[in-house]
């Protein structure tokens, strides 16, 4: 992806589009003087405007009056990125909206704005950091009161701060290291073995309580998905409509992007999730389709929260693959049918490694049921941001990976006495944590981040 | 008035080596020094070679330079540095004999017929378009000039608060640059250096010490030379500490400090500290090595390396006989700091040529370097260079990637130094290949390019040749996991066991073994004679060949990083970096990101938002 920023000055509604609504806000930013937009205001922009206050006046064209607006200038440096900026409180009618985009656009010289190209302009005009821009980043599109928390920290730079610490702490023991090279006569072998020794202790320290911070887990805490599997007829779709029935705050409903699963959203205490219903699983087995079984234990490993269901009546070849992904919860279907109970008594003796089950009748389960299982994907939840994971994916990955160079390196101190060698291990470390603190080449901050931005940000 | 093609304006270090390298090329050399010193003499520490250093004087061999073949012939003590830490850090470094050094510089120089010597002060030095006028008691004309002059340029001489002119102790002074050369702009910021003070040799207490002797393993520096063979008699070094007294001494006659009390202006090398720069910057450190060494055989003073001073005779005095082993030491020549012009080297091109001045060179610690191997590199590349541009022939520019004298030279000339420069290991990013046992593989390429064909050259040839043949033998001969050598190459634990057939080069890279001796045996194992240079180069070089590539892997994304070009002035006038960092950007002017990493004190943080300014 090739991002082509320009230096102009810049429009874009910073509200919802999608629908009319009573109220928008359009931002211009990167303008040279207020007085070149005087053609389009009844209030004269070439007087006095003082900044950070908020006029009421109408946006005209040729005398024909478009809409009654507020405006508000924030003269650059002290903005949001460091430029001029105009916002303008328009009505909210999505027509009204592009009406007056196209006017500063076509007559007004300004540009469309690029997705994130105001947060561009901040970074660029260091208002923000790299890692400021992520937590904002994050917070506009957080899931979860955790996210929207982690976003905040990110924004005001707590992060940051642990990981110039780390950064600091690096740089000691990389000189330690230079020491014992460069100095060793100057130093002595003992005094530069200590501050080798030393280093290297704070430094694993300080990066471990980072580490705790990064599970090794397949999936998304920003939008964190509950996986329903199971054989044809075990019961999945029911669940599935029992959950969303009984479940008041549905937000969307959007239909699977690929025919293998369906997938509707789901509030509990606060956290948005995405219910999936794996259909995939159906198919590929009755098709023995290698691939559709591949995505399904894709999408199973990835999940947050994976349901199994069972039709003790419907034990199908391919039974035994599945039982291998562990499962948050397993259930047994079908209890209103004839027979259940030798059935499932059948069924544990052949797989005793299912452990304790419960059975439950989809036709008539109580409200207080579904309540039990929410509790429980909120008890996980829960359990898992009480260790404060980072949540966005380049920080997780470069952690990890500094944290892969850092067991390797430890090890190698253990037996490998060629110095350099052990420096040029160490290299990768730096630039591990170099990324992390933001000091990372153009193209990998354009492709990394301001992908996820839409515009207006 | 005598003309020559190339004149060298000193006799020092860079001087002889921008000469001899020079005359190579059948032009008509000058040196012109100050009358009283000997060619190549040694004013500080007698030793040539060290971390880094080693490599530098093997490039220079290499190059067909001159300082291995003086320091193996004055050596009286060889030792291998960083020995346990690897091939690619470990350095060879000889104790000289100062006196023998300068006495075989001298006669060296005088086989040469294309070099004159002249001994006389330069007074005056002009630029008349493609000629150069020299004036001392005479006047001389030459077709490129080469300055050398150390420390001489307006040197200023402390101890304590006795102050003298002149660029070393007992020498004439000599006018500053300024005034001899109209044109040339000096630093402001003029640099330091210090001596230790010179010890009685009968005085000291050897039996207190820790003797240091001369390791026979050593290969000496020119290629030429039998490996191991040495020309002089050899000795020991000495290690003696301070203790708390010592510092004691020298915390309580603070104020007598000329580096503390602001006599001295200008600045040193931080990693070259004083005696007084340690006892005030390690307030909780007392004790620090003290290196005891000959200047010479028939010289009878010790060089106590690591306590050089400037502070006053009695002070120096006590602090010395605080010393175990010193007690009833002896002071024959008292330490001394000296301050001196430098210029300012990004004015420089990377032939060292003058950017403004065509023909002019500059070479040594007048570039505000530290160090007679560090001179000795530019004085050859000043030499080569002058006399390649009189042939008409290609510059010779080293390789960062290929040298330590290339990173040297980029180093000087691509930003300003505030401080002395010294040569580290850690400079370069390309350490696991600029190494001793292959600075000949690394240096023939350059060599070659000068179109000579002297005995080096014939040697070198010969030697690249059997590199070849001899890696290729490693890569096609195969060993049998029945072969006794298996065995015997097999280490302790059960991962160290070699089980399968494999080529000699995969033995060699196995981590616990040697790969010199390894590859000793197997050679000997199959009645096969190898020289001793040869084995080591190839082993060597197979060990680190994995690491190496991974190495340029790294490197080139971080030349990518680096080559950012960067608004110095922008982030100079930025708010958020501390004021101290503002000036030293502001001061060296940075272009590139890469060049703005290297400042002293810059943050990461600044770096961040640099970064991310340079979107």
């Amino acid at each position: 992806m090739k991002f082509l920023y320009s230096d102009g000055p810049i429009i874009a509604c910073s509200t919802c589009t999608l629908a009319h609504a009573a109220m928008a806000v359009i931002r211009i930013s990167g303008f040279k003087s207020l007085s070149q937009f005087a053609p389009f205001f009844k209030k004269d922009l070439t007087g006095p405007i003082e900044p950070r206050r908020v006029y009421y006046t109408q946006l005209v064209l040729q005398g024909q009056i478009l809409d009654d607006l507020c405006f508000t200038y924030f003269e650059g440096p002290k903005s949001y990125n460091g430029e001029n900026i105009l916002e303008l409180s328009v009505h909210g009618n999505t027509l009204n909206i592009e009406r007056i985009l196209e006017l500063f656009i076509k007559e007004g010289g300004c540009k469309l704005a690029s997705p994130g190209e105001f947060t561009y302009r901040a970074l660029k005009n260091k208002k923000l950091t790299l890692s400021q821009v992520e937590g904002l980043d994050l917070f506009l599109n957080a899931n979860s009161g955790y996210a929207l928390d982690q976003g905040l920290s990110l924004l005001s730079g707590n992060l940051q701060e642990i990981y110039q610490e780390l950064y600091e702490l690096f740089i000691k023991h990389k000189s330690s290291l230079e020491l014992s090279i460069d100095f060793a006569e100057d130093v002595g072998e003992e005094a530069a073995k200590k501050h080798f020794d030393e280093s290297l202790n704070a430094f694993a320290k300080k990066f471990q309580s980072l580490v705790k911070r990064v599970q090794p887990m397949d999936h998304n805490l920003i939008q964190p998905e509950i996986v329903l599997a199971g054989l044809p007829n075990s019961g999945k779709s029911s669940l599935f409509n029992f959950l969303l029935l009984e479940e008041r705050a549905i937000v969307s409903s959007v239909a699977g992007t690929t025919r293998d699963y369906l997938t509707e959203t789901i509030l509990i205490e606060g956290v948005k999730y995405k219910l999936i219903d794996t259909a995939g699983i159906r198919e590929s087995l009755d098709l023995i389709e290698a691939e559709g079984i591949k995505r399904t234990k894709k999408k199973l490993r990835e999940s947050f929260y994976s349901i199994l269901l069972i039709n003790p009546f419907e034990i199908v070849e391919g039974f035994e693959e599945l039982l291998n992904n562990s499962f948050d919860l397993i259930l047994f279907t079908h209890k209103d049918m004839s027979g259940f109970d030798d059935a499932q008594a059948e069924l544990v003796a052949k797989y005793p490694q299912l452990g304790s089950i419960g059975a439950i009748d989809l036709k008539s389960l109580p409200q207080a049921w579904e309540k039990t299982l929410l509790d429980q994907v909120n008890k996980k939840y829960l359990s898992v941001i009480y260790g404060k994971p980072i949540l966005l994916d380049r920080h997780k990955h470069l952690i990890l990976q500094a944290h892969q160079v850092l067991s390797s390196y430890q090890a190698l101190t253990q037996h490998e006495s060629d110095v350099a060698i052990l420096s040029q291990e160490l290299n990768a470390m730096g630039h591990c944590i170099s990324e992390l603190i933001g000091i990372v080449s153009p193209d990998q901050i354009l492709n990394s981040i301001f992908s996820n931005f839409c515009i207006g940000k | 008035m005598k003309n020559f093609d190339i004149i060298v304006v000193g006799g020092g270090h860079a001087g002889i080596e921008a000469a001899y390298i020079a005359s190579q090329f059948d032009l008509s050399v000058a040196i012109i020094t100050i009358p009283g010193i000997g060619l190549g003499s040694a004013p500080c520490n007698p030793s040539v070679g060290g971390v880094g250093k080693g490599q530098v004087v093997r490039e220079i061999d290499a190059l067909g330079g001159l300082m291995g073949i003086l320091a193996d012939k004055a050596g009286i003590q060889f030792r291998t540095l960083n020995e346990s830490k690897g091939f690619a850090v470990q350095s060879s470094r000889v104790q000289i004999d100062k006196e023998v050094y300068s006495l075989e510089a001298e006669a060296f120089i005088a086989t040469i017929p294309n070099i004159t010597v002249i001994r006389e002060k330069v007074t005056h030095l002009e630029s008349r378009g493609d000629s150069f006028l020299v004036t001392g008691k005479n006047s001389y004309s030459a077709r490129k000039l080469i300055m050398t002059v150390g420390t001489f340029l307006n040197g200023k001489l402390h101890t304590g608060s006795e102050q003298s002119y002149g660029g070393r102790v007992d020498c004439e002074p000599s006018a500053g640059l300024k005034d001899l050369f109209a044109e040339i702009k000096t630093r402001p910021q003029r640099f330091k250096t210090g001596t230790p003070p010179r010890l009685d040799k009968a005085t000291i207490d050897y039996s207190k010490l820790e003797e240091q002797p001369s390791d026979s393993t050593v290969r000496n520096f020119h290629c030429l030379h039998e490996p191991f063979e040495r020309y002089v008699q050899q000795t020991s070094c000495y290690l003696a500490h301070t203790n708390s007294h010592t510092m004691e001494v020298i915390r309580a006659n603070k104020e007598k400090s000329p580096m503390f009390n602001g006599q001295i202006q200008g600045v040193g090398a931080r990693y070259c500290p004083s005696i007084e720069d340690k006892a005030f910057r390690y307030p909780d450190k007392n004790i620090h090595h003290v290196f005891i060494e000959p200047e010479g055989l028939n010289l009878d003073t010790m060089y106590p390396s690591g306590i050089s001073s400037s502070l006053p005779r009695e002070v120096q005095k006590e602090y010395v006989q605080s010393i175990e082993g010193l007690e009833k030491a002896e002071i024959k020549v008292y330490g001394y700091a000296v301050e001196y012009d430098v210029i300012d080297t990004t004015d420089l091109k990377l032939t060292l040529e003058h950017t403004e001045i065509p023909g002019l060179y500059f070479a040594g610690q007048v570039n505000g370097t530290s160090g007679y191997e560090e001179a000795a590199g530019q004085g050859l590349i000043a030499g080569a260079n002058a006399a390649l541009a009189l042939k008409g022939l290609n510059p010779l520019i080293l390789s960062r990637h290929e040298s330590y004298i290339g990173v040297m030279i980029e180093d000087l000339t691509s930003n300003t130094r505030d401080e002395p420069y010294r040569l580290f290991t850690a400079r370069s990013e390309n350490r696991l290949f600029i190494r001793e046992d292959n600075s000949l593989l690394r240096m023939r390429p350059y060599r070659t390019t000068f179109g000579l064909n002297r005995p080096i050259d014939v040697y070198q040839r010969e030697f690249i040749e059997q590199y070849l043949d001899l890696m290729n033998y490693c890569d096609e001969t195969m060993i049998s996991e029945k072969s006794p050598l298996m065995e015997q190459f097999s280490g302790a634990g059960e991962l160290q066991q070699l089980v399968r057939r494999m080529s000699v080069t995969e033995v060699l890279k196995q981590a616990w073994l040697n790969p010199i001796s390894t590859l000793e045996t197997i050679l000997s194992h199959y009645g096969l004679e190898v020289s001793y240079d040869l084995i080591r180069t190839v082993a060597i070089s197979k060990k680190y060949d994995g690491y190496i590539k991974r190495s340029e892997d790294q490197f080139e994304k971080l030349k990518k990083m680096d080559n950012m070009k960067i608004n110095w002035e922008e982030i100079a006038a930025s708010s958020n970096i501390s004021f101290e960092c503002k000036q030293r950007i502001a001061r060296i002017k940075p272009d590139t990101f890469g060049q703005l990493k290297l400042i002293e004190g810059i943050r990461p943080a600044t770096l961040a938002v640099v970064a991310a300014k340079a979107l």
